[in-house]
Order: C-alpha cells, then structure tokens, then sequence
C-alpha cells in the first residue's frame, strides 16, 4: 500500500485569506467576531461569519472564469492555489481536483430562483450555471488548466473527509499523481435561516481549506480516513462520534483532536480544539479547515499526531489520522 | 478504514450488474422501458408540477408516480415524507435490489449516487417560505429533505445496510460518474458489492435555467440532426446493483451484464459549453476502452449524450469521428434522450441501463425522426428500430463544468 502525505495546505476563513491567519486564530481560541447577514426581506436578524475581503485583492481573481463567479468559487481557488504554492506543474491530466460541498453556490441560486418567481423569461442565464455544484471545482480545474479527474462530493460536513479518502485512493491506485482535495462554503442569509432551525445559536460561517496530497515523501503523512458511521435509525449522534473516536484510536493512544460539530462529546483524554465555537458552521469547509489546522501542528512540530472528527449535520460521523514523517 | 482500505487479494476483480432498476416518462421497470427504447417511443407531455406558462417551452419528459412506493423498511412515516426525487430513486433501488436478490447483513455496502439538484422542489419550497415575510412557518424537513444525503439515508433504512457514502455532484455526468466510482470499488478489490445510481426530478429552478440559457428546444427534442435547437428535460432514476463476479457465481446470481470500462476527464473550455473538437470527451473514450481492452471497432453500439443542443452534439460527433477513426462508417450511435429528454444527474444511469437492455435482448435503441441528420455525423445515426448481437457498448455522459465520462460495457453471455 502506498503512503500518503500532505504536500501542502490553504485555507480562506472568517479570519483572513490564508491558512496561517486561521491557524492564528484557533490558537488564541477567542470566537471571530461575527457580522449581520442581510435579507432582503422581514424577518430573524442573522449573524454570520464572512470571509473578510482580501487585501491586496490577488491578481487571479481578474482570471476570466472568475469574473461572474460566485464567493465559494474564490474561496476554492484562494485555498488551492495556497496549498498548491509554487510547485512545479506536471501532466495537465495528472492532478485530480475533489471538491467537498454541502449547501453550494446558495447565493446566485438563491438569486436566480428570485429572479424566477419573479418573471421566469427575464432570470439572468449568467446566474444559472453558477449555481451548479460542480462550478467551483470546474473554474478550478480550468484557471489550473487541469483536464484530469475532477469531482465534487456533496455531503454534510464530512464532505471533506470523504473526499480526502477518495482522494488518497486515488493516489493509491494511480489513477492521479497528486490530488487537490477542497472543502469550501459561502455564507447567506438563507443558509443561516436554515441552519439555525436546528441550533439557532451557531453562526453559520464560509470559506475554504485545501490540503495536496501526493506519494511524494514530505514531513505529514495521512494515515487514515476512518470508516464513516452514518447517523440512521439505529445509530444515534453519540453512539456514531464514539465509534470514530475508537477508530481513531482516541483511547489508546493520546492525540490531540480538531473538532467540528454541534456539540463535543467528551469521550477522549487529549487536547482538543473546538472549531466551531471559534470559526463558526463552516459546512463542508469545516472539515477542511480542522485538517489544515492539524496538518499547521504537525507541520510546525506542535505535535507528532494529530486526530480530525467531524460530527456532521444529518448524514454521519467521520475521522481523519495525521502523523510527522520521518525518512 | 474507508482509507487504507482492506483489498482483496485477488484484485483486480471482474465487475458484473445483477440488478437494475429504471423510472423514466416511459414507465416504471425495465419492461416497460425496454419497450419503449426499443421502439424509438417518445415521452413528453405539457409539464403539470410547476408553472411554465411563461417559458419559451412547456414540455418535460415527466414520470406518472404510483400512488404508492413498493414495500420497504421505511416507516409510514418515513415513507411520506420522501420527495418526488427520493421517491424516484426508492423505486429504481427497489427494483434493482429486488431482482438482485441481495439481503442486507452486516458488511459494509457503498452506496453511490449522482444527482445534480436532488430533493431541489423542497429547497424552492422552502425559499418561497423563508422569502415570505408573512410568515414565520418554517418547515425544517424541507432543508432536510432538500439535501442528497436524505434521500441516501432513507435508500439505506428502506433496505437495512450501512456503508460508506459518495454523492457526486458533477452535473449531467453524474450518474455516470457515480457508477464509475461505484465500478471501481469493486474492481479495485475494496468492496464485492455496490449499490450505484443516479436521480434526478423536474423542479422550476432546474427548467427555468436552462430556459434561460435557451437550451430548451422549442419544436422537438431531435439530437444530431441538422436542424436541432435545443434539449428536453426530464425526470427519473436508475440504480444497479454491482458485484464482483465471483461474488454473483457464489451466490449463482442471474449476470444482466458486465461493466469493463470507465473513463473520466474534464473539458476546462468552458463552463457550459464543450470544446468545439471535444476533447474531453475523445480521451474519456479512449481512456474508458483502454481498461476495456478494446478498440472502437469493438463497440457495437455507442448511447450518445447526444442533447439535442447545436454546441453538444457537434462536439461529440468530432469526437466520435475522431475517436473511432476508421471505425467510424460502421459506428452505430443514437440519443435516447429522444425519448425521454435529458434527465441530467440521473442521465449517465438510466443510460447505462438502456444499454444493458441492448446488450441483453439484441437491438438498438432508435431516436425516430425524419430529419436531415447533420453532416457532421460520420457514424450511422440509428432511426429505426432494428435487432442487432452486441458484444461491447459505450455510453457517453457529459456536463456542465466539463464534466465527461464514459463507461464500456459487455453482454453476459
């Protein structure tokens, strides 16, 4: 079996464009401060937490297929290129792009529905083809001019994790060389309506994290991706996030946990960051951004091993296992 | 460990369908499609779930639904709030597992589907509560019910397994994707069984974007004919049921057929459109008959993506020719999407199954019409119906995004 290893990580959070300003963040623990939402109609003042403008604004941003995208298409480029860095391109048809999402292009969907009830004949077509899943993954694949696989994943907020499974599969079986693995989400006021019909006191939050995987030896290893335990009639929330936990091995061996979830059960001895209470309900992009911040840790020498646990909103349970290499 | 996982040994292992299930506007079931494809039928009728009255067209390839889904493990309860889209697909799986014969236990079983908007008329349901500052009625199973990961739990508790979980949301090649992934799961030794598909039900946001976009035909659905001008939608599911041949032959399950090939790239042209020479689709192709084993000439019968758009069916017909070079005069190739529109993330499925059916029981599913076929077109275009022995077929399936994929398939003999 071949091993795995994170060549690099990006992130686009509510506290800045790039993954060391959400590293910065976690570490002081303090909630990012969060901003009104706005709806164009009556109703429940939502909070959210927004991605804050980027300054200097990158000149990629100005590339043609991001001219009438929407944010969750900047947020996915913002944080590949990142994790992407300077590294030197190979065959067009040899880095896979995966792509986890949960709620998606809400906004220009949100908007072209409005224009739709509105007067159908006169709804904007620059709108609809936005509002596709896979947009942001193709806009990726395109500013990249990458023509290999590219997939989206659609999923609650283990979206991530799953695709960095499939991902590594894919490396494994030499379908790619490397592979970019993206969770990202934007924030609306429709989302966070949504969302807060089930913990009204969450603030729903947007952004991106990225991580590159390759086989090529570097000094974090992915060790695995935990098998997911689906929440169903049979298997509560708790029961599904102790049976990670014991995949992972929480008991066994001390290891410190990035978690993301509506809740934090209290089933394992080392230290843990909560994501949420900090960052906000990033969606699919949570899970993302508790893998950079755990591949920050090893990557900085914090920690030899870092554990991930993501407690989706209605599908399942998921776990990630990261490790410091050494040659 | 969904990564690493275990693999059997004996990898990589042959991939054959025990079951299949289909909805489309032509029926419920394989009979009744069957018949249907293989007599060239058409589907459409006004559409009646929403209002179209302002498009520019008014017709949709829409499902009669029966009044009741087959008896699963869901409760009633569970039962009644599934969505038009989660209904389709409950019926596609519940035939496709009936006819499999599969029992859930207590291994893990993959499930993947694609879908580009899944329970999407809930999502609209929801909006135009949320848009309505009258009201404060929210209804939280509509946000539930509008997410893909609903319909997948409810496919899980109506037949009792567990097991990982992909939706793949490429847009219209989704459901081909999906049985990709689900194909390599089981050839690649990581699992012996997999459940795969894709669904997809008409909504207004789906029917009015590509109204906007103009991609809508306003006369008649009519793919690679000269004077085509747009597509059709419409609605359905398909589900199979994949399994390594040594887990059919121990379980001395009836083989409907064998998948051989997959292949999957991405057209960066455009976000809509395909590159004029299609590209993409030419290496999905090739890609998916080298893991076959097989050359152009070798393919029976090729199940265009074949839209009905001026921009798709030029690039694919360069990519038929140029793919199957001098194969191409003796290249069967047709659209079913004649029949029953474009049914988008269910699409790449539901085609798959059209042609299992070929392979199965002998003929070519014709697109009826009488039309100048476009010049571009050097492959024969099927338009009648006509009995034929396969050996290989190839399906096509591409999307918004520059999503393209290609799967090859064998008749079980």
């Amino acid at each position: 079996m071949s091993r795995i290893f994170v060549q690099g990580v990006g992130a686009v959070s509510p506290a800045g464009w790039g993954s060391e300003s959400l590293t910065a963040a976690l570490v002081a623990g303090h909630p990012l401060p969060t901003s009104e939402l706005p709806r164009p109609t009556d109703g429940p003042r939502l909070q959210g937490r927004r991605v804050p403008a980027a300054n200097p604004r990158p000149a990629w941003l100005a590339h043609p297929r991001l001219r009438r995208s929407s944010p969750i298409s900047q947020f996915v480029v913002g944080a590949a290129l990142e994790a992407l860095g300077d590294r030197p391109s190979g065959d067009p048809a040899r880095l896979g792009i995966l792509c986890g999402v949960m709620g998606g292009s809400v906004i220009y969907s949100r908007r072209f529905f409005e224009e739709v009830r509105r007067d159908p004949p006169t709804a904007s077509p620059l709108l609809f083809p936005e509002t596709v899943f896979n947009a942001p993954a193709s806009h990726l694949g395109a500013i990249l001019g990458r023509t290999g696989r590219n997939d989206t994943l659609v999923g609650d907020q283990t979206g991530f994790l799953h695709a960095l499974a499939l991902g590594a599969t894919w490396l494994t079986d030499g379908v790619v060389d490397s592979c970019l693995v993206v969770g990202s989400e934007e924030a609306d006021w429709l989302t966070a309506e949504a969302t807060g019909l089930f913990h009204r006191q969450i603030p729903t939050a947007e952004g991106a994290g990225a991580l590159l995987l390759s086989r090529e030896f570097s000094p974090v290893e992915l060790l695995g991706v935990t098998e997911p335990e689906a929440f169903t009639a049979g298997q509560s929330r708790w029961v599904a996030a102790r049976r990670v936990a014991e995949q992972l091995g929480l008991g066994r061996v001390p290891t410190p946990l990035w978690e993301v979830g509506w809740e934090h059960p209290e089933d394992h001895g080392a230290a843990v960051t909560a994501m949420v209470p900090i960052v906000g309900d990033g969606l699919a992009a949570g899970g993302a951004w508790a893998c950079v911040a755990a591949v920050h840790a090893l990557q900085q020498a914090r920690v030899n091993r870092a554990a991930v646990r993501v407690l989706g909103a209605n599908l399942q349970a998921l776990g990630a296992l990261f490790g410091r290499t050494s040659a | 460990m969904l990564f690493p996982a275990l693999i059997s040994p004996s990898a990589p292992h042959r991939v054959v369908v025990t079951g299949a299930g289909v909805v489309t506007a032509l029926g419920l079931g394989w009979r009744q499609n069957a018949e249907g494809f293989r007599a060239g039928r058409t589907a459409f009728r006004p559409v009646t779930l929403f209002e179209v009255g302002r498009q520019r067209t008014t017709h949709a390839a829409e499902v009669t639904l029966p009044p009741a889904l087959p008896p699963t493990r869901l409760s009633p309860r569970q039962a009644a709030r599934t969505d038009r889209a989660g209904r389709l697909l409950l019926l596609a799986a519940h035939e496709a597992w009936t006819q499999a014969g599969w029992v859930a236990g207590a291994d893990p079983l993959p499930l993947v589907l694609g879908t580009t908007s899944a329970g999407m008329a809930s999502g609209q349901a929801y909006f135009q509560q949320a848009a309505n500052a009258a009201s404060r009625h929210r209804q939280a199973t509509r946000i539930t019910h509008y997410q893909p990961q609903r319909q997948a739990l409810d496919l899980m508790d109506a037949f009792g397994f567990r097991g990982p979980t992909t939706i793949i949301a490429n847009a219209c090649a989704s459901g081909a994707n999906a049985i990709g992934h689900a194909f390599e799961l089981v050839r690649s030794g990581r699992a012996s069984r997999a459940l795969a598909g894709g669904y997809d039900g008409l909504c207004q946001l789906v029917f009015a974007g590509f109204d906007s976009l103009q991609a809508l035909s306003t006369t008649t659905c009519r793919p690679f004919d000269a004077r085509r001008d747009g597509l059709a939608l419409g609605e359905g599911a398909a589900v199979l049921t994949l399994e390594s041949l040594d887990s059919a032959r121990q379980r001395g399950a009836q083989i409907l057929g064998e998948i051989v090939g997959y292949g999957a790239a991405t057209d960066v042209h455009h976000l809509t459109q395909p590159h004029p020479a299609g590209t993409a689709a030419r290496a999905t192709m090739t890609a998916a008959c080298q893991q076959a084993g097989v050359t152009p000439d070798q393919i029976g019968y090729v199940n265009a993506h074949g839209t009905g758009t001026p921009l798709n069916d030029a690039a694919e017909a360069a990519a038929l020719n140029d793919w199957a070079g001098a194969a191409v005069r003796r290249l069967r190739v047709s659209s079913t999407k004649a029949s029953i529109g474009h049914l988008l993330g269910a699409a790449g499925a539901v085609e798959t199954v059209v042609c299992l059916m070929a392979l199965r029981e002998g003929w070519l599913p014709p697109q009826r019409g009488r039309g100048e076929v476009d010049p571009a077109c050097a492959f024969s275009l099927v338009r009648e119906p006509v009995d034929a022995p396969l050996e290989y077929v190839l399906t096509n399936s591409f999307g918004f995004g520059g999503a393209n994929a290609s799967l090859v398939l064998r008749r079980w003999a």
